[in-house]
C-alpha cells in the first residue's frame, strides 16, 4: 500500500433515494457524511479505454481507480446529509483547507461553488444559509466537517 | 470518524460595513442590502423574473478558490493578526439584470470577503476591491506593517489583463489615518488589524 494516500471530496451527487432530510434541492441522498465510499474521480475515462469499459460502470460505484501517483478515499461527498441538522452538504467543492479545531478534531472546510437561479439543475437554488439573525443566503454555501482526530489518521493510513 | 458538520460563519458583513439583516429596498437602510444587487446609493437592483432568488434574502455568488492563512504565519507580527479564511465571489452576473452588464456594472461588485475563523464572522473588505476575483492569495511582504495579496481573477474581456496585487497597511483607518483602536468599532478593527482596511491594489 502507498504511503500517501489522497483525500477527496467528491463532485458528484449520490445517486439513491430522495429524502426530505436532504435540504438542498436536488442534492437528494439519504447517506449521511462520510458514509459514500466510492468514488467520483476516475484514473481514466472509460471512453477511452473501450467500449466494454463504458458499460462496466454502475451507478453509485467507483470508476477506474488505477491511479498512477496516489490513493484517494472519499472523506465526504456532496448530497450527504449531517446525521443531526439534517442538513446537505452542497457542490460544486472548490477551495479547501483542513486544521485542528482541538487537539482530537480535524476540521475540514470546503466551500462550494454555486450559482442560484443561475445554476442549470431544475432546483439550482441551494437550501438556505441562515445567519445568527436569521437572515438567510442561498448560493455558496462554506461547510466545516468535523472528524475525530484518531478515527482520521487510522481511516488515512489503512 | 465523523463527529459534525456546520458552516464557517454565522454573520456577514456588506461593503457598507453593516451586518447584513433583512432585506429593505429603502435606500437609507444599508444593512438591508448584499453588495451584488445594490447601488453604492443603497438602491437594489431587482434580479430579472427567471433569476429571483426563491430560497433566501440573499445569494453568495460562486466562491471559487479559497485561501486559509494562520496568524503570524511568517513570523511574530507578521503576515495576517488572526486565522482568516479568504474567499470572493468570482464572475460576472449581469445575465440575473434587466439591463445586464451595465446593472451588475452598477452595484457594489461581487464581494471580497474575510472570514475571522475564530468569531464565525465574514467581512466584505472594501480594500481589496468587489470584481468577481478568484482566488485571494497572500505573500509574505517580509515587512510588520504590511501584508501582501495577490489577487486573481477574470479579464472581463480585457486582453491582456494586468496582474493585481494588493498592498494593505495594517493599524490604519480607511482614510489611511492611523486607526484607532479605542474608538473603532468590530468590524473596523479587525480589518485594520490584519492590514485589510486601507490599502491599494
Amino acid at each position: 500500500m502507498k504511503n500517501t494516500p489522497a483525500i477527496l471530496i467528491a463532485t458528484t451527487l449520490v445517486s439513491t433515494a430522495l429524502t426530505p432530510l436532504a435540504l438542498a434541492a436536488g442534492h437528494g441522498s439519504q447517506k449521511v457524511i462520510g458514509q459514500t465510499t466510492a468514488l467520483i474521480a476516475e484514473a481514466v475515462l472509460p471512453t477511452l479505454v473501450n467500449a466494454q469499459s463504458e458499460r462496466d460502470l454502475k451507478d453509485g460505484e467507483s470508476a477506474n481507480t488505477d491511479f498512477p501517483f496516489a490513493e484517494f478515499k472519499a472523506i465526504a461527498t456532496v448530497g450527504e446529509v449531517d446525521a443531526k441538522s439534517g442538513l446537505a452538504l452542497t457542490g460544486y467543492p472548490d477551495g479547501q483547507a483542513a486544521w485542528l479545531a482541538d487537539d482530537e478534531t480535524v476540521r475540514v472546510v470546503y466551500q462550494s461553488e454555486s450559482y442560484a437561479t443561475m445554476g442549470k439543475a431544475p432546483q439550482p437554488e441551494t437550501y438556505p444559509w441562515a445567519m445568527m439573525n436569521g437572515v438567510t443566503f442561498t448560493g455558496s454555501h462554506i461547510h466545516t466537517i468535523d472528524y475525530d482526530r484518531a478515527k482520521f489518521a487510522s481511516f488515512m493510513s489503512h | 470518524m465523523v463527529k459534525g458538520s456546520g458552516k464557517l460563519f454565522h454573520t456577514v458583513y456588506n461593503g457598507f460595513g453593516e451586518v447584513v439583516s433583512s432585506p429593505t429596498h429603502d435606500p437609507s437602510r444599508l444593512d438591508g442590502k448584499w453588495g451584488n444587487q445594490t447601488r453604492p446609493d443603497g438602491t437594489l437592483i431587482q434580479f430579472k423574473p427567471d433569476f429571483k432568488l426563491s430560497q433566501a434574502d440573499y445569494f453568495f455568488q460562486s466562491f471559487c478558490g479559497a485561501w486559509y492563512e494562520q496568524a503570524n504565519k511568517y513570523g511574530e507580527g507578521m503576515g495576517f493578526a488572526d486565522d482568516v479564511w479568504l474567499t470572493a465571489e468570482e464572475w460576472e452576473i449581469g445575465r440575473m439584470f434587466p439591463a445586464g452588464s451595465s446593472d451588475s456594472a452598477a452595484t457594489l461588485g461581487l464581494a471580497s470577503l474575510v472570514v475571522d475563523i475564530a468569531n464565525e464572522t465574514a467581512y466584505t473588505v472594501p480594500a481589496l476591491g468587489q470584481t468577481g476575483y478568484e482566488k485571494l492569495m497572500p505573500i509574505n511582504s517580509g515587512h510588520k506593517d504590511y501584508v501582501v495579496i495577490v489577487a486573481a481573477g477574470y479579464n472581463h474581456g480585457q486582453e491582456p489583463a494586468p496582474n493585481r496585487i494588493y498592498v494593505g497597511i495594517k493599524n490604519r483607518a480607511a482614510d489611511g489615518s492611523e486607526i484607532n483602536y479605542a474608538t473603532a468599532n468590530q468590524r473596523d478593527a479587525f480589518l485594520a488589524r490584519n492590514g485589510l482596511l486601507y490599502g491599494k491594489i
